[in-house]
């Protein structure tokens, strides 16, 4: 069976360019545009694994994440964000709630590694 | 069915009918002359029997016309009417028989002329014992039995029979002859009927043949040809998959691109010190917010004007020490410099980084700092 994947994006492209991507590599994915929709569907049914931006139109990215880990602790989280974080912050503070922190600038060959190494799978 | 086979097979059928065809005209005829020759063969015999029942008769006649003459009884001469009678009428009746039989007829005919005589002379007979004339009937008598008529009439009479007999058997000689050779070209034409039907069927199972062979052969082809277009249309499919991927990376990597860029712009456009990106001739060709803020124009007002429209020295410099310091690749630190703008003008320090790409100047970037920046 196909993994779930959600992505949580309010720029259209990065959502239309992840979703192309990761459906051409097997996965089921679905698209959120904002974080009450991010929430609506993962309360609907729950991802194997959440792609989240950090900034966002109605909030940011750490409520979806609080909101999802409360029902799956184990659930592995990718922040993929232009906003750049100092590295004592993301070790001390992000590295609580998501598994891998990337740039929007991460190449996607990169992005799909990441997201195999996360799910268990194998990797090339 | 190629034209070819066809025209064989209908010239093979051609021929089978026109056997079949010679076979029932040839089978007609012969039932036709054999009862023709039926018919010639009872009538041969129809004569033949009338021939010996005029010889009998004859023989009869005379030998009861004789015993006539010497008993003188009514029995004798009845039946002496009567064989005589008989000879007559065997006479007409070959007569009749033989009416379309010319020669046969003219004998026939010179026989029935000399029965005649012979039965007139024989009743003359009888006429003289009747009439008791002795004399008479004994001249008659030696007559008739030196007469040679008689003899003359069987003669005749035996050589018309053994005619008739010696035709009878060429005749049944000849139908045999003739009957067996139908027979022969019957059962021939049988035969090659069945050769030819034989032929085309034949032809027609190496035409079946040959049209499976073709078959089977188009099959496997168009087998053979959906094989490769499914490897061709998965390879396609791959192909496109493939190009789809490289799209999307592609696309991604613009709009990382756009993102970095973005990113940059903010950079510049967050610092609040003036920022001026000039050509190596000191043409403006970028400027950031605080820039535009503070001279109070717009960038097209500002793009393309040579930097002197926005900064000056305040001593008159014989040689333009940003252009002197862009030449030689060097930098310039808080240089004193008036900033024009519309609301006035404005002390600031400049200071100049040469611009390179690839160790090559292109241009310089100035920054200047106003005492409220």
């Amino acid at each position: 069976m196909k993994k779930h994947i959600l992505i949580v994006d309010d720029e259209v492209t990065i959502r239309e360019l992840l979703t192309g991507y990761l459906t051409a590599n097997g996965y089921r994915v679905t698209a959120a545009s904002s974080v009450h929709e991010a929430i609506r569907l993962a309360d609907k049914e729950l991802p194997d694994l959440l792609i989240s931006d950090l900034q966002l139109e109605d909030g940011d990215g750490f409520e979806i994440i609080e909101r999802v880990k409360s029902k799956q602790p184990d659930l592995p989280v990718i922040l993929l964000t232009g906003v750049l974080f100092d590295a004592e912050v993301v070790e001390q503070v992000i590295r609580n709630m998501v598994n891998l922190y990337l740039e929007k600038t991460t190449p996607l060959a990169k992005i799909g590694e990441s997201i195999k190494e996360l799910l268990g799978e194998k990797t090339n | 069915m190629n034209d070819t086979t066809l025209r064989r097979i209908l010239l093979f059928f051609l021929f089978v009918l026109i056997v079949l065809v010679a076979i029932a005209v040839i089978s007609v005829r012969t039932i036709g002359r054999s009862t023709e020759t039926n018919d010639w063969v009872n009538h041969t015999h129809a004569v033949i029997d009338r021939i010996d029942q005029a010889l009998n008769a004859q023989l009869r006649a005379q030998a009861t016309m004789r015993a006539y003459t010497a008993t003188g009884e009514e029995a004798d001469l009845q039946t002496f009417i009567d064989a005589s009678s008989d000879l007559i009428g065997s006479m007409e009746l070959a007569n009749a028989l033989t009416r379309r039989e010319t020669e046969t007829n003219t004998k026939v005919v010179e026989i029935t002329a000399l029965v005649e005589k012979r039965v007139d002379a024989m009743r003359q007979i009888i006429t003289a014992k009747q009439t008791g004339d002795s004399t008479g009937l004994r001249a008659q008598l030696m007559a008739f039995t030196t007469d040679s008529t008689g003899n003359e009439i069987q003669r005749r009479l035996m050589q018309l029979k053994e005619t008739q007999l010696e035709i009878l058997s060429d005749r049944d000689s000849e139908f045999y002859v003739y009957a067996h050779s139908t027979r022969w070209i019957i059962w021939t034409g049988v035969v090659v009927n069945f050769l030819l039907l034989a032929g085309a069927g034949l032809l027609l199972r190496d035409n079946f043949a040959a049209r499976r062979r073709a078959a089977n052969a188009l099959a496997e082809a168009n087998a053979q040809l959906e094989t490769k277009v499914r490897e061709r249309t998965a390879e396609l499919v791959a192909a496109n998959e493939k190009l789809s991927l490289e799209n999307i990376e592609r696309q991604w990597a613009n709009q990382a691109l756009e993102h970095q860029l973005h990113y940059n712009y903010s950079i510049v456009d967050s610092i609040s010190d003036l920022v001026i990106v000039l050509t190596k001739t000191g043409t403006i060709t970028r400027v950031n917010t605080a820039t535009l803020r503070l001279t109070g124009r717009a960038t097209a007002d500002l793009i393309k004007q040579p930097y002197s429209h926005v900064v000056r020295f305040p001593d008159e410099k014989t040689i333009d020490p940003v252009l002197a310091a862009m030449k030689e690749g060097r930098d310039l630190r808080d240089q004193n410099v008036i900033i024009t703008s519309l609301q006035g003008e404005t002390t600031a320090k400049l200071s100049l980084y040469p611009l390179r790409d690839q160790n090559k100047v292109i241009g310089g970037i100035i920054t200047l700092q106003t005492k409220a920046s």
